[in-house]
């Protein structure tokens, strides 16, 4: 993968972008980041799971985050070298920070919900949260590709 | 367009069976929530599932399943899913669903499934 990558593309891919806070837009949204990653060469495999973990997170901001009427729209950032996927997700919405949460579904209990946190936790290599001085909630996906 | 189909739901012998086509996600989860709630209402608690044209589990969609299994196992029922497609399965493989149901690869083996458990 990364001898394709260097043959072919050798700068940092970026694209930055808003989409609405609605779940019915999230199936575009997954089209248009899928396209992105396979674009620039990464494989379907992890191109597949980095759009998961991304739709998870974006989800997760839609569902809980109560985000302000007058500013609902959710920023991504893609980030692609010949190292890793990094994706940014902004967001005007509650602080959360996702990173110490981690549920792994029970056979017993059978919880209907909670599993998008650890399917993020799963996929990514790494996960940053800022609570930016501005009032936005930062969260960053590293997701290497070596 | 992009979005959850159900075919051929029928009730054979107190399984139901039916069959998902295209993508399960928080926009649409509650569409697979009720139909399983509809046959809890009927007392139906055994299910054959057919993924091979669902192309994308989120995690809300895969928690249909998984709080639906509960309520299955507790009525000496189950849900079988029968040949996952490859992305469902990534995803199922991830979450440990596979701990939980039975998957088995035709339909004709859940039948066997669930007829070995009445004799």
């Amino acid at each position: 993968m990364l001898f394709f990558r260097a043959m072919h593309k050798t700068a940092t891919l970026r694209e930055d972008f808003k989409i609405h806070a609605e779940a019915s837009k999230l199936f575009e949204f997954r089209e248009r980041l899928y396209r992105i990653c396979t674009d620039e060469g990464i494989p379907p495999q992890p191109a597949r799971l980095m759009v998961l973990a991304v739709d998870e997170a974006i989800s997760n901001i839609i569902e809980h985050a109560k985000l302000p009427e007058n500013d609902n729209k959710i920023g991504v950032s893609v980030e692609i070298d010949e190292h890793q996927l990094v994706v940014r997700i902004s967001d005007r919405g509650k602080p959360f920070d996702p990173r110490p949460i981690r549920r792994e579904p029970d056979g017993c209990a059978y919880p209907r919900r909670g599993f998008g946190l650890y399917l993020i936790q799963k996929i990514v290599n790494q996960i940053d949260y800022e609570r930016t001085s501005d009032g936005s909630n930062m969260l960053k996906l590293t997701k290497s590709i070596d | 367009m992009a979005g959850l189909k159900v075919h051929h739901e029928e009730n054979r012998d107190g399984v139901v069976y039916f069959e998902l086509e295209g993508l399960l996600d928080p926009h649409n989860f509650e569409v697979l929530e009720a139909l399983f709630e509809k046959h809890f209402a009927a007392e139906v608690y055994r299910f054959v599932i057919d993924l091979r044209r669902l192309q994308y589990v989120s995690s809300s969609g895969a928690g249909v399943f998984i709080g639906a299994v509960g309520t299955c196992q507790d009525n000496d029922g189950n849900i079988i899913l029968v040949q996952p497609s490859q992305e469902v399965k990534e995803i199922f493989e991830l979450l440990g669903v596979y701990q939980i149901f039975p998957v088995l690869q035709t339909k004709l083996q859940a039948v066997d499934y669930f007829a070995k458990k009445v004799q």
